[in-house]
C-alpha cells in the first residue's frame, strides 16, 4: 500500500469514523489539479430507479483512481458513463457534465467512437477477437488509421504488446488464436488490444476477478506501469487490489459517492463510518 | 470496546480480535500487579520480593510471545484495514510498552533489594517523601493506562498524557532535593544513587504508560500524536 501514493493530496488530520451513516454528501476533494476528465453532478436513471446520485469527481492525470463499493452501488454504472458505454443501455438516463480535457463528452456533435478511442475500455472477462494475437491488437489501429503502412502496424503491435508485458510470452506466436491463451494472457491481450489506440483514460472494469493471483499480480503490476503514460479509473471488488494500485480511492454507495481521498488515508483512517465499516468487512 | 472489534460479516475474525485484546488486558493486569509490587518494595525491605517479581516476568514475557503470535497470525490471516488495522498496530505497539514496564519494575525491584541489602535500616524519609508521592502518581498513570487499554477511552488517555507531564515536571525538583541531602552527609552517595535510579525507574514507567495512552488515541481515531507530531506537520506545512 506504500508505494506509489505520490500523486494523492494530504489529508486533514481528522479523526476517523466521526462522520455519520446517514451523511450523504462526499467527504473528501473531489478535485485534483489540471484534471483529465471532471464529472460535475452526474445523475444516471435507469427508468424509475436513480443509480447515481449527484456525483462529483475528477480524473487526474497520471493517476489510478479505484472506485469501491458494495454491488449494485453504482461504481460500474458511473465508470461507463466515462466512455458513454450507456448510450446503448435502454431506459438508461445519463445527465450533469462529463468532460474529457475541458470538452463535454455528451455533446451531440462528439464522435462517440473517436471519444473510445480516447477513453478505452478493458472488462471483467478477457474478451479477445477470434482472430490471431497479432489482429487483436492491429485491429483498432487499423479501424482509427493510425498506420500508414505494414511496418508502422507492425511497430504499433509490437509496442502495444510490450507495455502490456506480453511481447515476450508472445512475440514467436502472434499468428496463433488470441483466445488459446491463458485467462492473464488473454486479459493482458485485451489491454494490449486497448492501448493500441493510444487511449489517454483506460477504464477498467474488475479486470482481474476472473484472474488467479498470478495472473492478477501481473496486471496489477502492468497497472502501476501504465499509469506512468495514461490515467487509469478501476472498479474493483477487492478492497487490496484497490490499496494496492491506486492512488486515490473512491467509495460509493447506493448511488451516492461517499468518501474519496488519498488510497493510503481511506485504508487507515477513513472519514465516514459507512467507507469504515465497508472496508474493515462490516457490511458488503 | 466490543463494539470497536465486532460487526465483522466473518464472525471468526470478531472473536479473534477479542482475544487478541483480551491477551493485551491481562498482560496489563500482571504488568500493573508488578508495578504494585515493585513499588512495595521500594517501600519497605522484603527480602524475597525482587526475586517473585524476577520470576513472575517470566510470565510477561511470555504473555508478550503469545500476542505477538496471535498479531502475526490475523495479519496473515485477515490483512486488517481500517480500524481493525489500526486495533492491530496499536496492540503490537503497546504489547512492547507493557513489557517494557515490566523491566523497569524488576529493575526498581532490584535496586531496592540493593538498597536494603546495603543498609538493612530504612532510608531516611526526608528522602523518600519526594519518592512515595512519584510512585502515587506513577501508580496511577500505570492503573489508568490499564483502564484505557480495556475500555479504549480517548478522554482518559488525555487525561493519563496531562498527568504524566506532573512526573516529567517533578522529576528535576526530585532530583535536587536528593542532592542536597547528598551534599549534607557524603556518605549517603551510595543510597542517594539507588534512589535517583528508583525516580528515573518510575519516570520511564510513566512515559511508557503515557505512550499506551497514545497508541489507545490512534487506534481510535487514526491521529497519530507521538513526539507532538500535529505541531511538527503544522511546521513542516
Amino acid at each position: 500500500m506504500e508505494n506509489n501514493q505520490q500523486a494523492a493530496p494530504a489529508s486533514p488530520s481528522i479523526p476517523s469514523s466521526q462522520i455519520p451513516r446517514d451523511h450523504r454528501e462526499t467527504v473528501g476533494d473531489y478535485t485534483v489539479e489540471s484534471p483529465r476528465m471532471s464529472a460535475r453532478d452526474v445523475n444516471v436513471h435507469y427508468g424509475d430507479k436513480h443509480a447515481i446520485k449527484g456525483v462529483n469527481l475528477d480524473l487526474g492525470r497520471n493517476e489510478v483512481l479505484a472506485m469501491i463499493g458494495p454491488s449494485g452501488c453504482g461504481k460500474s454504472t458511473f465508470l461507463r458513463c466515462l466512455n458513454r458505454m450507456n448510450d446503448t443501455v435502454k431506459d438508461c438516463k445519463v445527465t450533469g457534465d462529463i468532460t474529457l480535457d475541458n470538452k463535454n463528452i455528451y455533446d451531440k456533435k462528439l464522435d462517440v467512437v473517436e471519444l473510445r478511442a480516447q477513453v478505452g475500455m478493458v472488462f471483467q472477462k478477457p474478451n479477445p477477437f477470434p482472430k490471431s494475437i497479432y489482429e487483436n491488437v492491429a485491429w483498432g489501429a487499423r479501424i482509427h488509421g493510425l498506420a500508414n503502412t505494414n511496418a508502422e502496424l507492425d511497430e504499433i503491435v509490437e509496442t502495444s504488446l510490450q507495455k502490456a508485458g506480453l511481447w515476450n510470452e508472445v512475440k514467436d506466436r502472434l499468428d496463433a488464436q488470441g483466445t488459446g491463451l491463458s485467462g492473464g494472457q488473454q486479459q493482458r491481450l485485451c489491454i494490449a488490444r486497448t492501448i493500441a489506440i493510444n487511449p489517454e483514460v483506460i477504464l477498467m472494469d474488475e479486470p482481474c476477478s476472473a484472474l488467479d493471483p498470478i495472473a492478477t499480480a501481473i496486471v496489477e503490476d502492468l497497472i502501476d506501469e501504465l499509469r506512468e503514460q495514461f490515467t487509469i479509473a478501476i472498479v474493483t471488488h477487492s478492497m487490496h487490489q484497490a490499496a494496492r494500485v491506486s492512488q486515490r480511492t473512491a467509495y460509493f454507495h447506493l448511488g451516492d459517492l461517499i468518501e474519496i481521498g488519498a488510497t493510503n488515508d481511506i485504508f487507515t483512517r477513513p472519514r465516514h463510518e459507512l467507507t469504515e465499516d465497508y472496508i474493515s468487512g462490516r457490511f458488503g | 470496546m466490543t463494539q470497536f472489534v465486532e460487526g465483522h460479516i466473518i464472525k471468526r475474525y470478531d472473536g479473534e480480535l477479542s482475544v487478541l485484546h483480551l491477551l493485551l488486558t491481562e498482560m496489563g493486569a500482571l504488568v500493573s500487579s508488578q508495578v504494585d509490587s515493585a513499588m512495595g518494595a521500594v517501600k519497605k525491605h522484603i527480602p524475597d520480593a525482587a526475586q517473585e517479581i524476577i520470576e513472575r516476568d517470566i510470565e510477561v514475557d511470555q504473555l508478550e510471545i503469545k500476542i505477538d503470535a496471535e498479531i502475526e497470525a490475523l495479519v496473515a490471516k485477515r490483512t486488517p484495514i481500517a480500524k481493525d488495522l489500526r486495533l492491530v498496530l496499536g496492540c503490537s505497539k503497546i504489547v512492547s510498552e507493557l513489557e517494557k514496564i515490566g523491566d523497569e519494575a524488576v529493575h526498581c525491584a532490584t535496586i531496592a533489594h540493593e538498597m536494603f541489602e546495603q543498609n538493612h535500616s530504612r532510608l531516611p524519609k526526608d528522602m523518600f517523601r519526594q519518592v512515595f508521592q512519584t510512585m502515587k502518581t506513577t501508580r496511577r498513570n500505570v492503573r489508568d493506562a490499564i483502564e484505557v487499554i480495556d475500555t479504549l477511552d480517548t478522554d482518559l488517555a488525555q487525561t493519563l498524557i496531562e498527568d504524566t507531564r506532573e512526573i516529567e515536571a517533578e522529576f528535576p525538583s526530585s532530583l535536587r532535593i536528593v542532592v542536597s541531602y547528598l551534599l549534607e552527609d557524603t556518605r549517603n552517595v551510595g543510597k542517594g544513587v539507588s534512589v535517583v535510579q528508583v525516580i528515573k525507574c518510575l519516570e520511564r514507567i510513566s512515559s511508557h504508560a503515557r505512550t499506551i495512552a497514545e497508541h489507545i488515541i490512534y487506534i481510535r481515531s487514526g491521529e497519530d500524536i507521538r513526539h507532538n507530531n500535529q505541531a511538527i506537520q503544522e511546521a513542516n506545512s
